[in-house]
């Protein structure tokens, strides 16, 4: 599975659509044009002006010309303004569907278990973990993903789906709305979505003048200005029936768009989980379900093809968004019986109520050992016990405590500072937590500090991908207080070194777009429009290799097809090295498969990838908003 | 005819696309601040949790003290208790005022037990009792910060509320009422209270 092949399909998907849409609202246009022109001249409501017998010559061009601007614009006004509102991150889609943050550090074993299971698909994703939301009161089994980037992403499962599903079930659906995100998909989405808003608000603003024209005409019934109401109502039904032809085209674009996208995304589940018994038994379970993927929300029917099953009745086949249940099971179990599972409701809360204690326990265990198993990325890895392997350093006992610190606002900070700690400017990083004024922050960081001395290099990226999330319920001012610390505490020794920028990167990268609005669109379409940045960061990466930093830095140019000369080495501290990585951001995405592409041809070009190479190549790859799972950068290796 | 009714339409298409937004934007902020009172309610719960193990713990030593321990988990009990009403009925003033009153009550409480455990040096030795003090301190840090988090959030959410034309939509649309900080009436004994002296 080619994650960028796909990005790149759904870019082109976008345009296909922006065509559809295009098309779409030129005949609403036509059919509104000819529908007033029936108005006035039947009605004759403009003196005899117009002749009152109806024809087609007799559309006059100036009431066309301005109709179709005015509908031009207030259709393009609604998109624009839904396309702000949705473009603003999954968390205003998910609000709209009245989905709840699930609380972070929550008692409710399933809803503690679904959290868990969305950190384990992120860390094999090997991206931030996303916020979770629960939409409350559905029984039906459904899950959706939202956000343009996966910085600004949102997972959200129905209570049916968190309560009904076992934890492999669980993980296929999660695995699945992953893998929208990876694919670029919520990006088409959301255009998808805010377009659509656009051609069926033709019918919504029809229905809003139809009543009130009748609530006016039932006001003043002898009144003399029934004509002009009379012509209100005629005008709110044609733009009603309009706006429900509007509402048959939209339904055929989301169903042409959205159907393929749901097998891709069936697949790309199997490979994240490694279990495709997982998403084929959470599909047959679906349609054993009696809710089976309904949605209740009153919005859900616009968002359709955002969720993992279809949400409302499957009247017309035709409008569908998502393929039928039966043929998505063949395709990820060619060997299916035909039969689903039946699942008595309820039964699950039983048994998990009984052992609320183990099951929370065992979460943590198997989240400790996804900790461990997406880090380990080695070629000559011979699957040694992850959990084993650690234990030596840092024993499960406190993986869980720290784990459970990273649920929680003070401890995810706590964690983040104790990253950075360092015994020989210990006093000074200490002075300035205290100036910070955070309660009871410096003692969390001392302890953990030292204790996080002990930890294997590679998982720190996943334990900073796992506090993420958290900082997110900081609020604005505590989220700016601690940045200023975050700063303080890197320099504390005098000199940022490339680890400590990987970390301020994260978490600026992750957490300004959630706290401060920023966007930013690809500008850079060649790669020799950014050489020069190209260079820098392929000779940061090469010096950190063991062998011959010229050889390795030829290699990655090579990859590149460019002819490139090693900057000398005063040119590639951190600071132009930050400098290139973000200009690299600018590219286009094809391109950022190509960067990360050489990136990892240098650090692998003396044989072997350290702890720092990965960490660095991964934290490149999530400024470029360009999450590298970890089954791509293996195929990288082996496919030297 | 044409004209005005074209910027009769266009007049009520923005007007209700900014109300929507306004009502959305209020929407989002109400979401946060109840999302950061899920938080403290977490670590008060978890703090609730660990007083009777303390009272448990201290009990065998504090034969004599029965009234002051007694008073400790009655106060508990009441704190509880209106943070399960908070949970109920949702952040209104009333509730809020209630749940800082009693914290306030047990933060008193807990204040004399500590003066009281003062005397007893084998019960400060035990390493059951350094243990759960150790929780409790790390518990009362992520409330005060939890707290300060919530406080924030709630006053983003009445600024924006207060603002106009906020307001009017605000009023017309069920967010009618400010949100209630929480501020605990005597935050110096609250700070005090689980911090228990064993050197």
């Amino acid at each position: 599975m080619d994650f960028f092949r796909e990005q790149e399909v759904a870019r082109r998907n976008t345009r296909l659509l922006t065509a559809l849409f295009i098309g779409a609202v030129a005949l609403l246009i036509g059919a509104i044009n000819l529908f007033l022109a029936y108005v006035l001249t039947s009605s004759g409501a403009l003196d005899g002006e117009y002749s009152t017998a109806f024809q087609l010559g007799h559309l006059d061009i100036g009431v066309t010309l301005v109709v179709s601007i005015s509908l031009i614009v207030v259709i393009g006004a609604v998109v624009l303004y839904n396309w702000i509102r949705f473009s603003q991150g999954g968390l205003s889609v998910a609000e709209a569907l009245g989905a709840r943050p699930a609380v972070s550090n929550t008692e409710d074993p399933h809803e503690r278990r679904a959290q868990n299971i969305v950190q384990e698909i992120a860390l094999a994703a090997n991206m931030p973990v996303p916020p979770l939301y629960i939409l409350d009161e559905e029984p039906g089994i459904n899950a959706f993903a939202a956000g343009i980037s996966p910085g600004d992403a949102v997972i959200a499962i129905t209570q049916g789906a968190m309560t009904q599903l076992t934890r492999d079930e669980l993980q296929g659906v999660v695995g699945h709305e992953f893998s929208h995100i990876l694919n670029g998909d919520m990006r088409l989405s959301i255009r998808l979505m805010a377009m659509l808003r656009g051609i069926t608000f033709i019918g919504d603003m029809g229905a809003v003048f139809m009543r009130s024209a009748v609530s006016h005409r039932a006001r003043r019934s002898s009144n003399s200005s029934t004509s002009n109401t009379f012509g209100l109502l005629l005008i709110g039904l044609g733009l009603y029936l309009v706006g429900l032809l509007g509402g048959v085209m939209a339904g055929l674009i989301k169903s042409a768009i959205s159907k393929q996208k749901e097998y891709l995304a069936d697949a790309s589940s199997v490979q994240f989980t490694r279990n495709p018994n997982g998403i084929s038994d959470a599909l047959k379970v679906i349609g054993g379900h009696t809710p089976g993927t309904l949605v209740e929300s009153a919005r859900a029917e616009e968002m359709s093809h955002l969720f993992f099953g279809q949400v409302k009745h499957r009247l017309w086949l035709m409008f569908a968004t998502h393929p039928p249940l039966e043929k998505r099971i063949r395709r990820v179990d060619p060997q299916w019986n035909g039969e689903f599972i039946t699942r008595a409701q309820n039964h699950q809360d039983a048994e998990s109520r009984s052992n609320l204690e183990t099951g929370i326990s065992q979460a943590q265990r198997s989240l400790t050992a996804a900790l461990a198993i997406a880090t380990e990325l080695r070629p000559e890895a011979n699957f040694p016990n992850p959990l084993e392997a650690s234990s030596t350093q840092i024993n499960d006992k406190l993986a869980a405590d720290i784990i459970e610190d990273a649920r929680e606002p003070l401890g995810a900070m706590s964690l983040l500072l104790a990253l950075l700690w360092q015994e020989a400017s210990s006093q000074t990083q200490r002075t300035a937590i205290h100036k910070s004024d955070i309660t009871g922050l410096e003692v969390l960081v001392a302890r953990r500090g030292t204790q996080l001395q002990a930890m294997k290099p590679e998982l720190r990226l996943p334990l900073i991908e796992l506090c993420l999330p958290t900082l997110k319920t900081l609020s604005a001012p505590q989220y700016q207080t601690f940045k200023r610390l975050l700063i303080e505490v890197v320099k504390a020794d005098g000199k940022v070194d490339l680890f400590e920028w990987c970390l301020y990167q994260l978490v600026r990268h992750y957490l300004d777009a959630h706290f401060v609005k920023r966007s930013s669109r690809p500008q850079h379409a060649q790669l020799k429009d950014v050489g020069s940045s190209l260079a820098v960061a392929l000779g940061t990466l090469a010096q950190l290799s063991h062998g011959n930093t010229e050889a390795a830095f030829q290699a990655g140019a090579r990859v590149l097809n460019l002819p490139l000369a090693l900057p000398a080495t005063e040119a590639m501290g951190v600071l132009p090295f930050g400098k290139a990585v973000e200009q690299l951001a600018n590219c286009y995405p094809l391109l950022k498969v190509t960067i990360l592409k050489a990136l990892a041809e240098v650090a692998a070009q003396d044989g072997h990838l350290s702890p720092r190479e990965l960490t660095l190549i991964k934290a490149i790859g999530a400024v470029m908003d360009c999450p590298l799972p970890n089954q791509m950068l293996q195929d990288t290796l082996q496919s030297r | 005819m044409s004209t005005t009714l074209i910027i009769l339409i266009s007049t009520i298409a923005i007007l209700l696309i900014w109300g929507i937004a306004i009502y959305n934007q209020l929407v989002a902020l109400s979401n946060r601040y109840q999302n950061a009172f899920a938080q403290i309610e977490v670590q008060l719960k978890r703090r609730y949790d660990l007083i009777p193990n303390l009272v448990e713990s201290a009990k065998g030593y504090l034969s004599h003290e029965r009234e002051t321990l007694e008073a400790v988990v009655e106060a508990r009990n009441e704190a509880a208790s209106a943070l399960k009403a908070v949970g109920d009925s949702g952040i209104d003033s009333g509730s809020i005022k209630n749940l800082a009153g009693a914290e306030s009550a047990l933060g008193a409480a807990m204040g004399k037990l500590n003066v009281v455990m003062e005397a007893y040096p084998d019960l400060k030795a035990s390493e059951n009792m350094q243990q759960l003090s150790e929780e409790l301190t790390s518990t009362e840090n992520r409330v005060a910060f939890a707290r300060q988090g919530f406080n924030d959030a709630v006053m983003s959410y009445n600024t924006y509320r207060q603002s106009f034309p906020n307001m009017i939509i605000g009023n017309a649309f069920g967010h009618r009422e400010d949100a209630a900080l929480l501020e605990f009436a005597d935050s110096a004994a609250i700070q005090d209270a689980p911090k228990i002296n064993f050197s």
